[in-house]
């Protein structure tokens, strides 16, 4: 029913240095539909960012990708090369970033800018490369496009200008577009905009969205299935409804727990103890350990593998996770 | 309603325009505040407009030789005197600086298009790529710029064409660092990785991304490497590598003029003057040039 766009087995993407190895993503496996919305959410430093840049093969020096497939409609990007990746990156798989005051070229117009991205997958002439970019920017809905077309970014406000990176990543109307934190930069009001455009666009176009962010409020309004990250690994993975209902992972909750809720009187935020671990540090155990709650012997032993639960409707990766306590508070697992 | 909301759109492109002419205006201001900067593109106009109207200013044909008057000082009839030969001094510098601009032009154009091409590779490749092109550049460096040129003159022959070549190999160096440093800059930007993500490959990121948005510093460097290059050209004439003698370069006119310098001494002086004049012109524009672009100086 569910027809399989792209599919992450076992990704690791290692930075090699002199002092030593940084696990960055360290064993992801990822699957996105054909048309849904994934959330891939994680603090700063979680590698959120690389697993996108991964998936394109833009990984900077000295990152590498060290093992794992991934597979757009059955075919293994890893092992192409660089050609065949720049005929897919903006065709098949566009991205958007997160500054669209710094993503787009000052000196060049936008109209021009789209119409380039055109040019390079599509063998259309000049002309109609500007016609097409013109009706790109109409259907990100910015007023009078012939005219904008014409302007340079720094013509063009904040929200504007992430309208025109969006046309420029749909202008080929890729099958996967990859949003990393789209909306962090804009203000609430834009961000809703800018979200609403975003899902309009995927309904009209049929596409996927890999939607990285940090913001949970995002995530709800956006995503259907949610995957949360932690130094380089999924802790859980479930649909937003089911995430946001009955968080499992200890992690998880924790990032819940600190934000404010509109319906309760809180004196105080409850923040999350410590940071996460550098990626250069060796684990045995749990990742998460020194800063769960629940954590116990076995979790600074050993290393809990993402385990699926109820016909693989959500996946934790947790030792005092179990179905039995699930819907209950977490917090039990400790006394039994 | 709708009428107001007219007015308001119209008063908001009203302000863009407003906004868009007042960054232009922003560059001009700032350079027609430096009026000595502004007299030296001034100067450098007469001298371009001289050199583009060269035969329908100059009084008399510059290869025309009169011994019967010879070595005259200035007068009504010849306002920069004649030479030994007898020829108007005055129209053979107007016919030179077409010789003089045009070699420096050529020279400046020559090292500016091998200088920033070897930069941007190297700035935007990095690595042993980055190594190879950089110690290249640093090699020609290390040379003294009027060295390196005889050297090469001393290999080809002395003609005006391989005192261009000269000179334009001794600028690449200079344009090579400035794009190689420039270019490192402007890889980083966030722009550049959003051009890769969306499928562009190296040449399109190398020529249509990098190289305008590093455009200005090599603009204000080309303007004050023409004043150089003109001057090592006329140089090079004055020792005799480069025009030779019936042809009116200033260099060689001001060779030529060494012979008489105690008799005729104004021979040798105007050449000079004209020389230095545009020199001068070209350092003071290109200081101007550099305050306005350069977002850094400004106060």
């Amino acid at each position: 029913m569910k027809e399989t766009l792209l599919e992450i087995e076992g990704l690791k993407t290692h930075f090699i240095t002199k002092k030593g190895t940084g696990r960055v993503v360290d064993g992801i496996d990822l699957t996105v539909y054909k048309g849904e919305t994934l959330g891939i959410v994680g603090e700063s430093g979680c590698g959120k960012s690389m697993t996108s840049l991964s998936i394109l093969q833009l990984v900077p020096e000295p990152g590498k990708i060290v093992a794992g497939s991934i597979k757009l409609n059955g075919d293994d990007l890893v092992t192409k090369t660089e050609k065949q990746m720049q005929a897919i990156r903006g065709n098949h798989i566009s991205m958007i970033f997160q500054e669209p005051m710094t993503s787009l070229n000052p000196v060049i117009t936008v109209g021009e800018q789209i119409a380039e991205t055109i040019r390079a997958h599509q063998p259309i002439s000049r002309k109609e490369a500007r016609i097409k970019s013109i009706e790109m920017l109409r259907l990100v809905g910015i007023p009078s496009p012939e005219e904008r077309a014409k302007q340079e970014p720094y013509q063009l406000s904040g929200g504007m200008r992430q309208r025109v990176v969006i046309a420029m990543a749909l202008a080929c109307n890729p099958e996967l577009l990859i949003a990393d934190e789209p909306t962090t930069a804009l203000d609430v009001t834009i961000q809703s905009q800018i979200i609403k455009l975003m899902k309009d666009l995927q309904k009209e176009l049929n596409m996927a969205v890999l939607f990285i962010t940090h913001d949970l409020g995002v995530v709800a309004e956006s995503c259907d299935r949610v995957a949360v990250m932690y130094a380089g690994e999924i802790v859980e993975k479930s649909t937003t409804e089911e995430l946001f209902r009955k968080p499992k992972h200890p992690y998880t909750k924790g990032l819940l727990d600190s934000i404010p809720k509109i319906n309760e009187v809180q004196e105080e935020l409850t923040p999350m103890k410590g940071s996460i671990p550098s990626p250069f540090t060796e684990h045995s155990g749990c990742k998460f350990a020194d800063r769960c709650p629940l954590a116990t012997d076995i979790c600074f032993e050993q290393h809990p593998s993402l385990v699926a639960y109820e016909n693989d409707s959500y996946q934790v990766r947790c030792f005092h996770y179990n179905e039995s306590t699930s819907g209950k508070d977490v917090g039990h697992a400790k006394q039994s | 309603m709708d009428q107001s909301l007219q007015d308001i759109k119209q008063s908001f492109k009203q302000i863009r325009k407003e906004r868009r002419k007042e960054n232009f205006k922003a560059f001009f201001e700032t350079f027609l505040k430096n009026k000595i900067a502004v007299a030296g593109g001034v100067l450098l106009l007469c001298y371009t407009f001289v050199a583009l109207f060269a035969p329908w200013i100059a009084p008399y044909d510059p290869f025309e030789m009169d011994l019967f008057n010879k070595l005259q000082p200035p007068s009504l009839d010849h306002w920069m005197g004649t030479d030994d030969k007898g020829r108007d001094i005055l129209s053979r510098i107007i016919y030179g600086s077409r010789l003089s601009m045009g070699v420096g032009f050529a020279a400046v154009l020559f090292g500016a298009s091998f200088g920033i091409m070897m930069g941007m590779v190297a700035g935007y490749y990095g690595g042993w790529v980055d190594a190879i092109i950089s110690r290249s550049l640093d090699v020609m460096l290390a040379f003294p710029g009027i060295l390196l040129a005889l050297a090469i003159i001393s290999a080809l022959g002395p003609s005006l064409f391989n005192v261009t070549v000269a000179v334009g190999v001794f600028s690449i160096p200079l344009f090579g660092r400035i794009a190689r440093g420039s270019t490192m800059e402007v890889r980083h930007m966030e722009y550049i990785e959003a051009v890769r993500s969306l499928g562009g490959n190296d040449g399109i990121i190398i020529f249509r991304h990098i190289f305008p948005n590093i455009l200005s510093p090599l603009i204000v460097q080309g303007t004050l490497r023409l004043a150089t290059a003109i001057l090592s050209a006329a140089g090079l004439s004055f020792l005799g590598l480069g025009a030779a003698p019936p042809s009116p370069e200033w260099g060689a006119m001001l060779s030529s003029g060494r012979d008489f310098f105690f008799s005729a001494p104004y021979i040798a002086i105007f050449p000079g003057i004209t020389i230095a004049l545009l020199v001068m012109g070209f350092n003071l524009f290109g200081d101007g040039l550099r305050d306005a672009l350069d977002p850094r100086m400004k106060s």
